[in-house]
């Protein structure tokens, strides 16, 4: 049942790109255990501008947890404390009345923050860029079931392919490593035999990207797959620390 | 204007290989010159932008998101569609063709539905090549489910996020193209309004999210992949950003605007829990497969769902639909929802849902089979509503979905504005007045990857020579300065409430009065109240901040701005067409509760043309021509 | 930039070869710590200790110091690698930090997620330990050619601070392992869930039982139970 809640939150303001941030601290009204931590926002953001402040900027878009846009870091955790969940399918129904809610943006050098809690994760789709894909033109396609893949195979590749580039692997890493995010796409696409051709240059360029990028990398801490609203296994990064030694060790170039 | 539709002739099965191979090509060398703007990156705007890129046109693609994979193709669950008959069910091209302009309720055109069908395999293929993980059999070949309104399993999967992975397959192509440099991207870029010059779209003038800059971009030809318009109820399963603002503004330059009252409400989203919900979730139509919607007997009763006897229950869809029982179209499964609600015995706080059931599947297949079908979407249930449904019946209530409304294109889905190209959702074409479920996902890929290159490709060899126009012509400032003066307007705005608490507003006015059921009273109020609510918008929105850097409320302003427009010509589709078909029902044409058509009158998709805001439109006729079926009243009896 | 350079300046190559030199002195450390067991057996009367028999046979050995060398090398390498590796890694967290932090894990994890977080500083402190064990035992040979004795070690370390500066550093050598070795396979790309749990599980054992030998000789030595 819908029952009413006091939170005290403190969230993190930050103009632009290049000024200083600070918290400040908000106690919204009316807030309802039933409300997500979004719409939490989305009232304080009305009452603030009928107060004629400037509302709190935070990316969110389809609020079901699949479109990867929303995350902050809620008291310390990313997309907050609960395993398996986006910050958008986070309810205040998991928070006590009176608790203290600390909002802060992704921090990384490669996510820099854009203003309050939108930070720019481009530097995912570079990465995507330098490799995450199979070249096969449109009309080139082999009719589908000439490609026999074991279920389990299917499946594993599932697990992987599951990602929705939230970034919170990377901001919940003590290095801000990327490596979770690049293991699941290297993962899904060179189990799959369709992705074999291309797995060793796939593996090299997207690693070089991502330490472009100015990623930390992995001291299998394992936060990242905790942080994952998909659960998404540790396991992809050590197949793709594999798949890059055997890439850069075989590769013909 | 007399619309052409430039269907072709000839045998259902041959026309589109007699179109391709009448369209003109472009040769290889000299695809770069022409210039392409794709808007959108869904599966329509990224298959397309991939496969025109990687014919070498040079293709710009905008999306107003910061990845082109945040697009709300995305949260598609359940599956595509494609007549490829390998579970040797009886499943063929006519057979999808057929199921899905029944589906339609006879309101869509044959030949672009049976083209559909025709490339629905195709696009497994290509997604499969892709990488695409989709579901399969221990064998190694692909899997398939049942979806509603048919009898054949026809739908390839990948878990519930059949959307999702079709999506990234997209975006790794597009991705490819934009490294190969073949495709330029721009991301956090909103189009602001479609630029038209001696009656020929010509480009589009667009603000940079993030430097709040205003500029033209032209080229030889705009496709605008922008998705539909079912977030103009505010409460709907689309995403929060989802808007009409390209197509509508495109409109407001000449686009016609086809069958705008066609929506589709989805039996099964999760119920509404307060004033201060955001969005609906939908839960997956593939529930239905192995749920069972009733409703207990009495009205009011207010036991626990698992306390109430098998004899007290009603399972209304088997008994009045035996033959495809829980698995009718979405917009029957609605109706009938909402009219036992409306008869008292609908559950829940509000008494507006109905139980979604899975006892029976779950004694009979196991929990684990469950789970790894449809785990994701147990799980997702037991989040917002905090309940198990493991262990007792879903509570689901009908939600805004999708929309077959769009702009009016023809065969080569080109709008009647030349150069101007609509594919996905945001256009009309395919699904006539109701969309059968799995197929939105086949039709966006079917339009990006095998339609829109060919027809694009014949259309630009026609500008053979032409350089785009410049961007400082006067049109284009024009444009610039018409998308200025109304961020002005925004801002210097005097009022003190937030541009979402209109939309808010609006949602209610819709779904109460342009919803499930419509009635010719009903949908006057509506128009009269929207035009208030504009007024009231103007009189008493407040957009904070400036125009110079992020402002997200300036962003949202704009969009909820033209969803206001919009909700008037919406409401004016639905007064003007005086009959039943598919997701558009009037209550004052139905025939034992069903959709009553009326064939005589209005087989035809109605396209609305801009006369001023202020001014009513024009309605101009396609007619819909019926040479291979038969029209009959849909039974799913 | 041959595939050498490239490969071995990257995150993950560089996470390899650290993976790699760890394991390389992990099993350094095995040896170490197996041949030193020798300062525990009884010593009879009139004849040399087991341990200086050892360390004679030991410094005999083909080629031992080309391994002494491989094993320097491994080690500079291992300190080099993971010093850039922890400093990239400190800058990509960028200039402004967290407030707040927590994990989300699971709390039979903790454990090793302490673990994994402390590995650099306890690698730091193994450092600085290894300059005065250096001192003490290894570079007498260098001043006077002798070999060590256990009479050395034994007066060494029954110095109070000595004996429990090196306790506490095997403990540490311990906790180091606790979390290196299992990181070590994972950084060679061993990923197969089954070896996987294997591998933890060694790893853990393997470093308890390193950590408490090496600490149970000073320890020995300072309560009188090992003589000269």
């Amino acid at each position: 049942m819908s029952n009413s809640i006091k939170l005290t939150l403190n969230i993190w303001r930050q103009a632009n790109r290049h000024a200083k941030g600070r918290f400040e601290t908000y106690q919204p009204k009316d807030l309802s255990t039933d409300m997500s931590i979004l719409e939490m926002l989305d009232s304080l953001n009305d009452e603030m501008i009928a107060a004629g402040k400037e509302p709190i900027t935070f990316e969110h878009d389809c609020r079901e947890g699949i479109c990867g846009t929303c995350g902050i870091m809620i008291n310390g955790m990313a997309h907050g404390p609960d395993r398996g969940t986006t910050t958008c399918q986070l309810y205040l129904r998991r928070f006590k009345d009176g608790d203290t809610l600390v909002l802060e943006p992704w921090r990384a050098k490669a996510f820099p923050v854009i203003k309050d809690l939108l930070v720019d994760r481009s530097a995912f789709d570079r990465i995507q860029m330098a490799g995450g894909y199979i070249s096969v033109n449109v009309g080139n396609a082999p009719e589908a079931n000439s490609i026999l893949i074991p279920k389990d195979v299917a499946l594993e590749a599932f697990d992987a392919a599951v990602c929705i580039g939230c970034g919170a692997c990377v901001a919940a890493c003590k290095n801000a490593s990327a490596m979770l995010f690049v293991s699941a796409k290297v993962g899904h696409l060179s189990l799959m035999p369709q992705g074999h051709p291309e797995r060793h240059d796939r593996a090299l360029n997207m690693i070089a990207q991502m330490d472009a990028e100015g990623f930390g990398s992995c001291t299998n801490t394992l936060e990242c797959s905790a942080a994952c609203p998909k659960e998404i296994s540790p396991k992809w990064i050590q197949r793709l620390n594999g798949e890059y030694i055997q890439a850069a060790t075989v590769t013909r170039r | 204007m007399i619309l052409d539709p430039r269907t072709p002739s000839g045998p259902l099965d041959q026309r589109w290989a007699k179109a391709k191979e009448e369209m003109r090509l472009v040769g290889p060398i000299n695809r770069r010159k022409f210039k392409v703007i794709i808007v959108g990156t869904g599966l329509a705007g990224a298959s397309a932008a991939a496969s025109l890129g990687q014919q070498g046109y040079d293709v710009h693609c905008f999306t107003f998101h910061d990845s082109p994979r945040r697009a709300h193709s995305i949260a598609a669950q359940g599956g595509i569609n494609a007549a490829k008959n390998y579970q040797n069910d009886g499943d063929s091209t006519w057979r999808l063709f057929y199921d899905t302009i029944k589906g339609g309720d006879f309101r869509a055109r044959e030949s672009n539905v049976y083209r559909l069908a025709q490339n629905s395999a195709n696009i497994i293929d290509q997604c499969v090549a892709q990488g695409v993980p989709f579901a399969r059999e221990y064998g190694g070949t692909l899997a398939n489910r049942t979806f509603g309104g048919v009898l054949v399993s026809r739908t390839f999967y990948a878990r519930g996020q059949t959307g999702q992975q079709l999506l990234l397959g997209a975006y790794s192509s597009l991705m490819r193209e934009v490294h190969e440099q073949r495709v330029k991207l721009y991301t956090r870029h909103e189009m602001h309004d479609l630029i038209v010059k001696d009656g020929v779209a010509q480009g589009i003038v667009t603000r940079n999210l993030m430097t709040g800059e205003v500029e033209a971009h032209t080229a030889h030809a705009v496709l605008l992949c922008t998705g539909g318009y079912t977030n103009v109820y505010y409460l709907s399963t689309t995403a929060m950003a989802s808007n009409v603002s390209a197509t509508w503004r495109a409109y407001k330059r000449g686009a016609y605007f086809g069958n705008p009252c066609y929506v589709q409400i989805h039996p099964t989203c999760i119920p509404v829990s307060g004033h201060y919900q955001s969005k609906l979730t939908l839960m997956s139509e593939s529930l239905r497969n192995v749920g069972r919607i009733w409703v207990p007997r009495t009205p009011g009763d207010k036991r626990h769902p698992n306390d109430i006897p098998e004899a007290e229950r009603i399972y209304f869809l088997e008994e009045r639909y035996p033959t495809y029982s829980n698995m009718v179209p979405r917009d029957v499964a609605s109706r009938n929802c909402k009219e036992y609600c409306d008869k008292g015995h609908g559950v829940g706080a509000s008494g507006d849902s109905v139980y979604l059931d899975f006892r029976e599947a779950i004694a009979k297949e196991g929990e684990p089979t469950i789970r790894s079908k449809y785990g994701n979407l147990f799980d997702m249930y037991h989040k917002i509503m905090g309940e198990d449904p493991y262990k007792q019946p879903m509570k689901i209530y009908p939600g805004p979905h999708y929309v077959m409304g769009g702009l009016w294109v023809d065969y080569h889905l080109m709008s009647n504005i030349p150069g101007l190209f609509v594919l996905g959702e945001a256009n009309f074409s395919d699904h006539g007045a109701n969309r059968l479920g799995a197929s939105a996902l086949m039709q966006g890929l079917s339009d990006g990857y095998f339609v829109a290159p060919y027809t694009v490709s014949n259309y630009l060899a026609n500008k053979m020579n032409t350089q785009p126009l410049s961007a400082s012509d006067d049109v284009c400032k024009e444009a610039i300065d018409n998308t200025r003066n109304l961020i002005d307007r925004f801002l210097k705005a005097k009022g003190n409430q937030s541009s979402e608490s209109f939309h808010r507003r609006l949602g209610k006015i819709l779904f109460d009065k342009v919803g499930i059921s419509r009635t010719k009273q009903g949908l006057q109020e509506a128009i009269t109240e929207i035009q208030a609510l504009r007024e009231d918008f103007w009189n008493n929105v407040r957009v904070p901040g400036d125009a110079s850097y992020v402002n997200q409320e300036l962003e949202k302003a704009g969009r909820i701005i033209d969803f206001i427009e919009f909700g008037e010509l919406m409401a004016r589709d639905a007064l003007h067409r005086e009959e039943s078909c598919g997701g558009h029902f009037r209550a004052e044409h139905q025939i034992d509760g069903e959709a009553k058509r009326d064939d005589d009158n209005f087989a035809y998709a109605a396209a609305w043309q801009f006369n001023g805001l202020d001014k009513e439109p024009t309605v101009h006729k396609d007619e819909l021509k019926f040479e291979s079926v038969k029209l009959t009243q849909r039974s799913y009896k | 930039m041959s595939w050498l350079t490239r490969t071995f300046t990257s995150s993950v190559g560089k996470k390899f070869l650290a993976g790699l030199t760890g394991l390389g002195m992990f099993l350094f450390l095995i040896a170490h710590v197996s041949g030193n067991m020798t300062l525990f057996m009884k010593t009879k009367v009139g004849q040399d200790p087991a341990f200086n028999a050892y360390a004679k046979k030991l410094h005999d050995l083909p080629g031992f110091a080309l391994a002494e060398a491989l094993i320097l090398l491994a080690f500079a390498a291992h300190v080099v690698l993971v010093i850039w590796l922890s400093y990239t890694n400190r800058l990509a967290r960028g200039e402004q930090r967290y407030a707040e932090v927590r994990s989300k894990q699971d709390p039979q994890n903790q454990l090793a997620l302490f673990a994994s977080k402390t590995t650099l500083l306890g690698g730091v402190i193994i450092l600085v330990f290894l300059v005065v064990h250096m001192a003490d035992f290894r570079m007498a040979r260098f001043m006077d050619g002798n070999l060590i004795t256990q009479a050395k070690v034994v007066t060494a370390l029954q110095v109070p601070w000595r004996a429990f500066l090196y306790a506490i550093a095997s403990l540490l050598v311990g906790w180091h392992l606790f979390h290196g070795i299992q990181s070590g396979f994972r950084s060679l790309g061993m990923r197969h869930p089954r070896y996987m749990t294997y591998i933890q599980k060694f790893g853990v054992i393997a470093a308890v039982l390193i950590g408490a030998l090496f600490a149970s000789m000073p320890i020995a030595i300072f309560v009188g139970f090992i003589t000269k």
